[in-house]
């Protein structure tokens, strides 16, 4: 098996780094300078730039003497780490075996690789490496050769993609510049007039060393086109951030939607060369002023489409308000393996994850992230004592189907959030001879602090004057109490929801809790059923009576 | 058409020989999601018509309309399903509702029918939600009253669109166009066994489901 490489190369990838997620740029004139230098050079230009001369070495004012439209962007290392990054997971859905070779420059292993080692196949597969990698925003160049050296020659000099037949006749073409000898060994060359490889290799090896020394050696080491050295192979991190400085400070969504979208195609792209999926996205925005918003977001199902990655971006942006505006976006994504389920015939799944996701989003930002969920019971016996969690109906435990049970079930009541203040007289009652109900004693009133609540005009709609009568005596807290307090019960109710005497009722249901905790609660609750037929659910707490449900 | 008579007269003959076995069972339509009250789903011929708006109409206080809503819910949880409660009064009973049932239900607890009806309007654009239910009857009337009849157009639309069940609890007839209304009314124990369903026809009825109805 012959052997065979490729290497990506990215001309310029500082530069093109910063530009990565602006290509219109690169119709402006723009450098790039280093801030970490003492003082700020230019180190890499756009054409347009360079037609105006500006070029390396020139001092930030120098440059902008030479062009007034001239941009200069600062170098972000973080930026080029990151597009590293980005193209050693992209390499490897295309070899497993890659060597970071330098910034912006990756070599390839591809023994073994049988759709590539057809000669007619080489230059489909690697035009193919150079479109994913453009996709990432990159300007790059693909060479494939016999040796590791042969392919980075290919790439570093032809135009986008070369694949190198004929390796001596490649190498023999190549300007002695190629094999990147010295200042001193060029102009010695110039002056014999060595103007390519094949010039300089017709010299003879002993010849050349005995007149140009080790680095005639080394000169004819790097044209040799069967020296292959062992890769040192890197595996792609599992690593996907993505950053951008603005500048000036953004106010709007636009801005940040549109680099949203950029970040997540460029992680769906990876994410599918390496075979992973997005499992959660981690969003930091600076902001001019105060702290950071961070947010993470955790998508319904581990994804790698980038449509799915955005939208759970956007639903969460355009609900966002931030205090001041926002000068950078970080956007991290936390990889999984990709969840593969078989459902069964008639279970009930959610057809599409991401868009109940980011409904459930959008009514979070309608009525409130506390109001919308799964409820839970707490595990309290205090009545109506729950919480709500999102949900998650393809775990939910079964239920069986039990209609007839369904209709002996209790009769469920319509809960009041917050429950009706209610006034309630209560005493002993007895059964006259015509079945009929009568309080002989009335013993308890609500406090004043309530009454006066319930004479207010939100509440005093429904409220009636309770005059005294033959059979509902006025109260006389004074008088000796006749009945003991197990026979006691809510005669009378009065509230905004119902009012009347009681005929029927059920309890009391003591609970209570926590009071060992010093933050003690106590509740009694009666099930009570007016003369006019309404059913209501009263509970005392601290001496004051609400209504809590009504049988609707 | 020999194959065809041939089928025929083979029907004909299996239902002199094996009569009860061979009659056709009444099952339920697909076209319809059973409510869990026979009843009801006897009225309805099923249960509530599949893919359209209906309304569940519970005059005054002790109608039996929560207990309709819980046994819907019950019946979803017994079949896998889930449901999505509309709630415009915050009104649910939790403790009435098992834990393994209220799994099976998102609820969105709102302060207003407004909000009741933007949330189900955004519910009803997603197509992931198969019923849901949209509880107006802790509406005031004046609340009810400033209610476009355009929305119920527009929810009818997106139900038929996408084949969700819509079920909406009034206390008086509110859902102009909607596929069938029935007036519930609490029996003398206010038993669920003894509840009272009267079908509503509505006036502005189509497809498969007027079919259904006139049927």
């Amino acid at each position: 098996m012959s052997p065979l490489f490729a290497v990506l190369y990215i001309p310029e990838f500082s530069l093109q780094s910063a530009l990565r997620h602006q290509p219109e740029l690169w119709d402006r004139p723009v450098a790039l300078v280093d801030p970490a230098q003492r003082v700020a050079r230019v180190i890499g230009a756009t054409p347009a730039a360079r037609a105006v001369e500006v070029v390396e070495g020139l001092a930030t004012p120098q440059a902008l003497a030479r062009c007034g439209d001239l941009l200069v962007r600062p170098r972000s290392p973080g930026g080029e780490s990151s597009t590293m990054d980005a193209l050693l997971q992209v390499a490897f859905g295309f070899s497993p075996a890659i060597e970071d070779t330098a910034p912006g420059l990756l070599t390839l292993d591809l023994r073994g690789l049988t759709g590539v080692l057809e000669s007619s196949q080489r230059l489909a597969w690697a035009r193919r490496l150079k479109t994913a990698t453009d996709a990432l925003g990159l300007r790059s160049r693909v060479g494939v050769g016999p040796t590791p050296n042969m392919a980075r020659l290919a790439a570093l000099w032809s135009e986008e993609v070369f694949v190198v037949g004929d390796a001596t006749g490649f190498i023999s073409a190549l300007p002695i510049a190629a094999l990147e000898p010295t200042a001193h060994v060029a102009g010695i060359l110039a002056q014999w007039g060595v103007r390519t490889v094949g010039e300089f290799l017709a010299l003879g090896r002993a010849d050349l060393a005995d007149r140009l020394g080790l680095e005639a050696l080394a000169l004819f080491a790097s044209a040799s086109t069967t020296s292959v050295r062992p890769l040192r192979q890197v595996r792609p991190p599992e690593r996907f951030e993505e950053s951008w400085e603005f500048d000036p400070a953004v106010e709007t969504l636009e801005p940040l939607l549109f680099l949203c979208r950029r970040f997540t195609d460029s992680f769906a792209q990876r994410l599918e060369a390496l075979g992973m999926a997005g499992e959660e996205l981690i969003l930091r925005l600076r902001l001019e002023s105060g702290p950071d918003h961070r947010k993470r977001l955790r998508l319904p199902e581990p994804a790698r489409q980038s449509e799915a990655l955005f939208r759970c971006l956007q639903t969460h942006l355009e609900t966002l308000r931030t205090e001041a505006s926002v000068v950078g976006l970080s956007l991290c994504l936390e990889p999984t393996r990709p969840r593969q389920r078989q459902f069964s015939l008639f279970e009930a799944v959610i057809r599409d994850p991401h868009q109940f996701q980011e409904t459930l989003g959008r009514l979070s930002a309608l009525v409130g992230a506390d109001r919308v969920g799964s409820p839970v019971r707490e595990d309290s016996h205090r009545s109506d004592a729950f919480r709500l969690v999102a949900p998650d109906f393809e775990n939910a435990p079964t239920m069986e189907s039990r209609p007839g049970r369904w209709l002996q079930a209790p009769t469920p009541m319509r809960r009041l959030r917050p429950p009706a203040p209610a006034r309630v007289e209560i005493g002993v009652r007895r059964v006259s001879s015509q079945n009929t109900l009568t309080a002989t004693e009335v013993v308890s009133f609500l406090s004043p602090d309530n009454v006066a609540t319930l004479l207010s005009p939100h509440f005093g709609q429904g409220l009636q004057e309770l005059a005294p009568t033959a059979e509902r005596p006025a109260t006389k807290a004074s008088e000796p109490r006749a009945a003991s307090e197990s026979q006691r019960q809510p005669l009378f109710v009065s509230s905004a929801v119902a009012s009347g005497r009681i005929r029927r009722l059920e309890g009391p249901v003591r609970r209570s809790g926590h009071w060992w905790e010093g933050v003690g609660w106590a509740e009694e609750e009666w099930q009570v059923e007016t003369e006019r037929g309404e059913v209501l659910k009263l509970v005392c707490r601290d001496g004051h009576w609400t209504v809590d449900a009504v049988a609707d | 058409m020999p194959e065809a008579s041939n089928i025929v007269d083979l029907r004909k003959l299996l239902a002199e020989r094996f009569g009860q076995a061979v009659r056709p069972r009444k099952t339920i339509m697909p076209e319809a999601v059973p409510t869990g009250i026979p009843t009801l789903d006897s009225l309805l011929e099923g249960g509530w018509p599949k893919g359209g708006l209906s309304e569940l109409v519970g005059p005054g206080v002790g109608s039996g309309v929560v207990q309709v809503l819980h046994t819907w819910i019950r019946q979803t949880a017994s079949e896998g399903q889930f449901l999505v409660l509309v709630d415009a009064g915050d009104s649910l009973d939790v403790d009435a509702l098992e834990p393994r049932v209220l799994a099976r239900i998102l609820w969105v607890r709102g302060r207003s029918a407004d909000e009741a009806l933007r949330s189900a309007d955004l519910l009803l654009r997603d197509r992931n939600f198969p019923r849901v239910v949209i509880d107006l009857k802790p509406c005031s009337t004046q609340a009810l009253g400033r209610i476009s009849s355009s929305i119920w157009h527009r929810f009818r639309r997106l139900t038929e669109q996408h084949g969700t069940t819509v079920v909406v609890l009034t206390p008086q007839p509110l859902v102009s166009g909607a596929s069938c209304r029935v007036q519930v009314s609490a029996g003398p124990d206010a038993a669920l066994e003894t509840l009272r369903f009267e079908l509503v026809r509505s006036g502005i009825l189509q497809g498969t489901q007027a079919r259904q109805m006139a049927g």
